[in-house]
């Protein structure tokens, strides 16, 4: 196995910031009460960037194959997705 | 050239990380079909929630996990000291968030909210304990690993308790980061 594979510190940090960043700007749009599909669209992308940054590059699964990655990363995917269904039929 | 790396840590967590995963999106999937018949009343409450609460416990998690990730980075290097240091910060990030959370819980219970004022706040409780209770299980692991890490069980050759540990409390980071926008944000 490649120590190469792993992330690096400044690859760490950086996906700190980027993380740090989707977040802050999560509150903002909290902080401005705004609703409607499109910002809860939004929203859940964020969610599901976040996620999938976490897991391949915090958790390490980027490089791992199989069932594993794949069912973490559908819970970034899927869940979002039933989200967005449950409020877009609850708005028409 | 990229290769196929092992699962990090025990495969027995990744049962637990996969059927934790499973009821938490099964809750996350109820309070939305739960609230598609209480809109009103889910959005109105959801403004008396602290989101700057929320902000911070989000942004102490994120960080706990980026230390636990500079953690391993550090024992997969040898560098013991280093992984106790970064041990030792994301457990000061895990008690941000639990110092946080009581705030939180100490304001909503002071007003006499409880399980049974509404749909929302049901919701609202139940889901943020849970996940409460699984932060300071994370925690506990977090401490076992510092202490066996001082007492040098572990190295750049075997580390697998560490990212046993890491695993779960990245597992914790996630379902926050889907919790946090849903009960606090989105409307």
């Amino acid at each position: 196995m490649s120590q190469s594979n792993f992330a690096s510190t400044k690859q760490l940090t950086i996906i700190w910031v980027v993380l740090i960043l989707l977040t802050i700007s999560t509150a903002y749009v909290g902080f401005l009460e705004l609703s409607g599909l499109a910002i809860v669209g939004i929203l859940l992308l964020t969610v599901t960037i976040k996620g999938q940054l976490i897991i391949d590059y915090y958790i390490g699964l980027k490089n791992v194959r199989g069932f594993w990655r794949l069912a973490m990363l559908g819970f970034v995917y899927i869940i979002p997705i039933i989200i967005f269904t449950g409020y877009y039929l609850s708005s028409v | 050239m990229s290769t196929k790396d092992p699962l990090p840590g025990d495969l027995a967590i990744w049962f637990v990380i996969m059927a934790e995963m499973l009821v938490f999106g099964v809750f996350f999937i109820v309070y939305v079909v739960v609230r598609s018949n209480n809109v009103e009343l889910f959005n109105e409450y959801q403004l008396e929630l602290h989101r700057i609460g929320g902000v911070i416990n989000t942004i102490a998690l994120i960080t706990s996990s980026y230390f636990v990730a500079l953690g391993i980075h550090a024992i997969r290097n040898d560098n013991i000291k280093r992984t106790g240091q970064m041990l030792l910060l994301a457990l000061f990030m895990g008690a941000v968030f639990v110092g946080v959370k009581i705030w939180e819980y100490s304001h909503v219970f002071g007003a006499g909210i409880n399980l049974s004022t509404n749909t929302f706040y049901t919701f609202y409780i139940s889901l943020t304990f849970f996940h409460f209770m699984h932060v300071l299980l994370g925690m506990v692991i977090l401490i076992i690993l510092y202490y066996y890490l001082q007492k040098g069980k572990y190295s750049a050759q075997s580390h697998e308790d560490i990212e046993t540990g890491a695993s779960y409390w990245h597992m914790v980071d996630l379902l926050w980061i889907v919790l946090f926008p849903l009960v606090y944000i989105i409307r």
